[in-house]
């Protein structure tokens, strides 16, 4: 996607696109491994007590 | 221009016949359209308004009155859809979308008697905390129209704030009904994940989205929020000293009081000290899984709406605004398997703030790190990033989906508000409402802009 931007937007996506990416790297380093138990789905994630 | 009351004032002055709800309309409508230099609105809706108070004032007069709300004018942000009106979610891809049903939060309302009386301003499909919408003008901020209202709920804050409508349907998947209630020195709140229905919302990102109620009041919100989800709020007890003697209000210095404005930090200290004072036992906690929820939030949140998005930002991508463009283009190119390992790593978050919530009742800590800034500023005045910075305190609340309302609690040298924020465990709403409505007793529910 980045080759079809004209160069301001592109690099502007890229710009935006490393900074996540770093964050995500750093996120993922840290984790914990997955358990096999994870819910991994979003409807997983609705609130009950 | 007349001076805003409360729901209780106006109903009770409605129940006596002293105002009709059609002459409350029309007053509420000639007072946003002498403000429409604030941009609170997308559209008004005189005449779809003034009939149906014509035709809630002919109930009253038979007898039959609906409920609380009974002829009050409210207002909804422009994602919510109105049936038989535009809903443009601030947006020119959605400028002509006409629905055909209300949204449930909304028809809940109408149910009990509330008028439409138009939709509110919002960040271009609420993807944004500067509400500075390309499209319709950035919503601006009764206590300086040089900064910014905050968003995505910008418009409807900013209606509270000055004077219009006495209430509105707000939506937060990221802070946006907290952030501009912050600015805009107005209530807001945000509950628990699915606690009020999103369908007939337009969605940013599913599984973060929020409806909520904003309001001048608390007493207010409380009106709102028990007509919106059908839950009563706890009332809180009359003449008694120590209201809060059961409560236990954990603040968590690390995270939430880092890199604040002086006097942001200093106001909501005290409001603790008013809570304290009130019989509240204070303590400190410390979750360390919040650092990571920013990065889980925003993968998801990138990920879902670019997923929403897709085919238009693939085909009309020059009819989206800048900041708004940039965000679903870097959305495409999340991996999934990096938006799965948020969604992983996000029940860490919410099982940690589960656990700490065993042992608390309230977390309390700042909406926002600063006040309001200028519009167009690219930094707060504590130094972060705008985005990043006005998200942060109010993001780890929809990550874990548990409820948080803000409330002001005071003002900087400059005259701006500052914002207080109360969150619970889940499913706990009338538990905040009950706290926050007996510091408001105590504190007073401030001032008005000079608008």
């Amino acid at each position: 996607m980045l080759e079809e931007l004209p160069p301001p937007e592109a690099d502007r996506l890229k710009k935006r696109f490393d900074a996540w990416r770093q964050a995500m790297d750093r996120l993922k380093s840290d984790a914990p491994p997955a358990a096999e138990d994870e819910p991994l789905f979003a409807s997983d994630l609705e609130i009950s007590t | 221009l007349s001076a805003p009351s409360s729901i209780r004032e106006v109903s009770s002055r409605l129940a006596r016949f002293e105002l009709s709800s059609e002459e409350l309309v029309r007053d509420q409508l000639d007072r946003a359209e002498k403000l429409s230099d604030l941009n609170a609105f997308i559209s008004l809706l005189p005449d779809e308004a003034i009939a149906e108070a014509r035709r809630l004032d002919a109930m009253r007069r038979r007898g039959e009155v609906l409920g609380p709300l009974h002829g009050i004018p409210l207002t909804a942000k422009d994602l919510v859809w109105s049936k038989d009106h535009r809903t443009t979610s601030g947006s020119k891809i959605d400028a002509d979308f006409v629905p055909d049903r209300d949204a449930p939060a909304l028809a809940s309302l109408r149910a009990r008697g509330a008028v439409l009386l138009g939709k509110t301003n919002l960040h271009e499909f609420a993807y944004g905390v500067s509400n500075v919408n390309p499209h319709y003008g950035a919503a601006r901020n009764p206590w300086d129209r040089t900064r910014i209202s905050g968003g995505s709920s910008g418009g409807s804050a900013v209606a509270l704030a000055s004077g219009i409508g006495y209430g509105s349907i707000g939506t937060d998947t990221g802070g946006s009904i907290r952030i501009p209630s912050s600015l805009c020195g107005v209530v807001g709140l945000k509950p628990t994940y699915g606690r009020i229905s999103r369908e007939g919302v337009t969605p940013l990102s599913w599984s973060l989205d929020h409806v909520g109620p904003m309001a001048r009041t608390v007493a207010d919100l409380v009106v709102l929020y028990e007509a919106m989800s059908g839950e009563a709020a706890e009332p809180a007890p009359l003449d008694d000293r120590s209201p809060l003697r059961d409560i236990q209000v954990a603040l968590h210095p690390r995270y939430f009081f880092e890199n604040l404005s002086p006097e942001v930090e200093g106001a909501v200290r005290s409001a603790v000290t008013v809570l304290s004072d009130l019989g509240a036992s204070i303590m400190e906690i410390d979750v360390p899984e919040v650092e990571i929820q920013g990065t889980c939030r925003n993968t998801i949140a990138f990920a879902e709406a670019s997923c929403y998005h897709e085919k238009n930002i693939r085909t009309r991508p020059q009819e989206y605004g800048e900041d708004t463009r940039d965000l679903l283009r870097l959305g495409l190119l999340i991996p999934a398997t990096d938006y799965l390992t948020a969604l992983r790593l996000r029940r860490s978050v919410i099982r940690a703030f589960g656990n700490a919530f065993r042992t608390i009742d309230v977390l309390a800590a700042p909406s926002t790190p600063a006040t309001a800034p200028a519009i167009g500023a690219p930094v707060l005045e504590n130094g972060e990033e705008l985005r990043s910075g006005l998200l942060r305190l109010a993001s780890a609340f929809n990550t874990t989906g548990f409820p948080a309302l803000s409330l002001p609690c005071g003002f900087d040298a400059k005259g701006l508000p500052i914002g207080l924020q109360l969150a619970s465990a889940p499913r706990k709403e009338a538990l905040l409402l009950r706290v926050a409505g007996i510091l408001e007793s105590r504190s007073g529910s401030g001032r008005s802009p000079a608008v």
